[in-house]
């Protein structure tokens, strides 16, 4: 499937994650991306981090640290404004999916 | 049983992300994290050895794989340093630290327009060098490891305030010529709002 078509919902995808599971770490999220999609959503490490340090920078997310099997580990969480945001964003994300099909499909809407 | 990558693979990851271009600290440390999880992953699921994993995991990101993660991490820290220099610039513009900086105005011109000038330059010295120092102290303790982009400003703004130090030694023997006494009340007044912008008091 095109790239394209991923990158805009990127950011809804990660803020979903985080929702949904509290606290992640960067390879958690591409790993639990890849499961629930069955394979068929790939973040690439690139993208991931470039969301999450973004996402970090305007305190939607806060971070961390902590020694995982011998090595730092950071983890990222919805900050209060994450929270708000991260609710915002997935109705906004489902909104957009049944106006989608809803175009796709005119007999279903 | 899971794979658990010992201290020396983990430093050997470490540096090869370094040599593909990582300088950030914690950037350096995700990516290491990132690259462990997955051939660690690799090694338990495909029953592979360390060295062919780590090999497979690198070719599948490709040569500017870290390139981009650390120009996203240079933007992003130049936009924050950018916001908090602002911010510590605003926060000087207080009624009492004007006038604070005011009576420090006055009171050095004072003293070198008295001849007090040689006088006050080691006392000058002696307070911004022992202030700093202790502050720089303090404060990488309260700021803690983690948080490299207030260490990073922190040590910025101390390398402006010991250039003030320096700078000071040179100008302060002229103190006693004519024009020189007001360039150097405002200087030295100048270097207190440079400590204030820095401690963020």
């Amino acid at each position: 499937m095109s790239n394209k078509l991923y990158k805009g919902t990127l950011t809804n995808v990660v803020l979903k994650l985080l929702h949904e599971n509290g606290r992640m770490y960067g390879y958690e999220i591409t790993k639990k991306t890849k499961e629930q999609t069955n394979g068929g959503f790939t973040i690439t490490e690139g993208a991931l981090y470039t969301i999450l340090h973004k996402l970090e920078a305007e305190e939607v997310l806060e971070v961390e640290f902590e020694i995982v099997d011998g090595r730092t580990r950071k983890y990222y969480k919805l900050s209060e404004k994450g929270e708000q945001e991260a609710v915002l964003k997935i109705e906004e994300l489902k909104l957009f999916i049944q106006n989608l099909s809803g175009f796709l499909n005119p007999k279903l809407a | 049983m899971k794979v658990i990558l010992n201290k020396k693979q983990i430093t050997h990851i470490s540096k090869l992300i370094e040599k593909k271009g990582v300088n950030y600290y914690d950037v350096n440390l995700e990516m290491t994290d990132h690259v462990a999880s997955e051939v660690e992953e690799m090694m338990f699921v495909d029953g592979i050895d360390f060295l062919i994993a780590l090999k497979q995991v690198f070719s599948r990101y490709g040569r500017f794989h870290f390139m981009k993660i650390e120009e996203e991490q240079t933007k992003k820290i130049q936009k924050q340093s950018l916001k908090q220099s602002w911010k510590s610039f605003v926060q000087f513009f207080t009624l009492p630290k004007i006038l604070i900086t005011v009576a420090l105005f006055i009171f050095f011109q004072f003293l070198l327009e008295n001849g007090f000038g040689d006088y006050i330059l080691y006392t000058y010295a002696l307070f911004v060098g022992i202030t700093s120092i202790s502050l720089f102290y303090l404060k990488r303790k309260w700021i803690g490891k983690e948080n490299y982009l207030q260490l990073h400003k922190f040590h910025g703004g101390f390398s402006v305030l010991f250039q003030f130090i320096f700078q000071g030694m040179i100008h302060f023997p002229k103190a006693d010529i004519g024009t020189g006494f007001m360039f150097d009340a405002s200087f030295i007044t100048f270097s207190f709002m440079v400590l204030f912008i820095v401690i963020e008091v």
